[in-house]
């Protein structure tokens, strides 16, 4: 292959890894912020349910604790469909003719374990401040909460 | 009886949305050990507020809430106050609503010393004190209101308080409910020898207990 080819290729498949982490960025962030709403929905209608756990002498790193779990959980889940989401949408895009040639529908065990993990580190991040904000109502303003 | 109170209210005063509503106006009030207390008046004379600030779920705007003489303001550790002295009851029971009849009775247990047997073994005895045992996998909806308010109480006894705090518990029974929760909890307080409180709006109720206060406009008007 002639060198200005080359380079030519190299130069596309750089922006076209740079377009691909890009994206994958984009579907994190998206991905962390539906687990922050989601925790902090959940947080908020369970609010009552917190100020009869704190009322029942819970400590509040026992409700953190609680609601962190429950991210975590949320991330790992999220985890697991994303991995097989992925997993068969590369398988697809493997047997397809067009990408046969540039897709591998094999997904390497670290990097399988590398996105749960981060999966669940989102979870417990997304988590943390909803949790932090739980832990903190007294018990009175909770009991209240309709 | 020892000569000091398991609570105490000194000059207690609440009040709420800036001083504008003034719940408490100065209660000063004892509690003996052992002693079975109703706090009667009419809505919205400060009865609930006093039993928050008794338990440590409210801090109070000036004043001071003594347990065995040791005020709950500053340093005092008021959760582990709520979970290993206190027991409450509630007018709207507060049983989870996603828990099992069983596990909403452990549930407290949590911050206690007893392994899962253990406190399995323990929810099922208070189960069969208050008489519900028949109902162990059931979910607090579909239990009746006095049912309810029998787990809440098996529930109040989880990690053995010296004290019960019972707001409105017969509020939302028909009156032979309310006659049977009062005896279960002259039952209670006889045998454990607890220090009971009780707010009611019930005369009858307030006639349950060893004395009653009467409270009106955030002061203790008859004791």
């Amino acid at each position: 292959m002639p060198v200005a080819e080359r380079a030519h290729s190299n130069q596309f498949v750089s922006f076209a890894r740079s377009i691909a982490w890009g994206t994958s960025l984009i579907a994190l962030l998206v991905g962390a912020l539906g687990i922050a709403n989601t925790m902090a929905m959940a947080v908020f209608e369970r609010t009552r349910e917190i100020g009869i756990l704190r009322a029942l002498g819970w400590r509040r790193w026992r409700v953190i604790l609680l609601i962190q779990l429950e991210s975590a959980a949320l991330g790992s889940i999220g985890g697991v469909v994303g991995l097989v989401g992925g997993w068969g949408a590369l398988r697809l895009l493997a047997s397809l003719p067009m990408t046969a040639n540039v897709a591998d529908a094999s997904i390497s065990f670290a990097h399988a374990e590398m996105a749960l993990a981060i999966a669940v580190l989102i979870g417990l991040a997304a988590g943390a401040l909803p949790a932090w904000r739980a832990a903190r109502l007294s018990p009175v303003e909770a009991l209240r909460h309709d | 009886m020892t000569d000091q109170p398991t609570l105490e209210a000194r000059s207690l005063k609440k009040e709420y949305d800036e001083g504008r509503i003034q719940a408490l106006r100065g209660v000063d009030l004892q509690v003996a050990p052992g002693e079975f207390l109703t706090i009667s008046g009419p809505s919205g004379c400060g009865k609930s507020t006093l039993l928050q600030l008794f338990g440590g779920l409210d801090d109070p705007s000036s004043g001071e809430v003594f347990y065995r003489g040791s005020s709950l303001s500053g340093r005092f550790d008021l959760d582990a106050y709520r979970s290993r002295r206190v027991g409450f009851v509630f007018q709207a029971f507060h049983l989870l609503p996603a828990l099992r009849v069983l596990d909403n009775v452990w549930i407290p247990m949590l911050e206690g010393p007893l392994g899962a047997r253990e406190r399995r073994r323990k929810a099922l005895a208070l189960l069969e004190e208050v008489g519900m045992t028949h109902r162990l996998r059931q979910y607090p909806n579909q239990l009746s209101a006095g049912e309810r308010q029998r787990v809440a109480i098996a529930r109040s006894l989880a990690n053995d308080p010296e004290i019960l705090l019972a707001d409105e518990p017969t509020g939302n029974l028909d009156s032979e409910n309310s006659a049977k929760i009062m005896a279960l909890l002259s039952g209670i307080q006889s045998q454990r020898s607890m220090t009971i409180v009780v707010v009611t709006h019930d005369a009858e109720v307030a006639r349950r207990g060893h004395r009653n206060v009467r409270l009106l406009d955030g002061r203790v008007v008859a004791a």
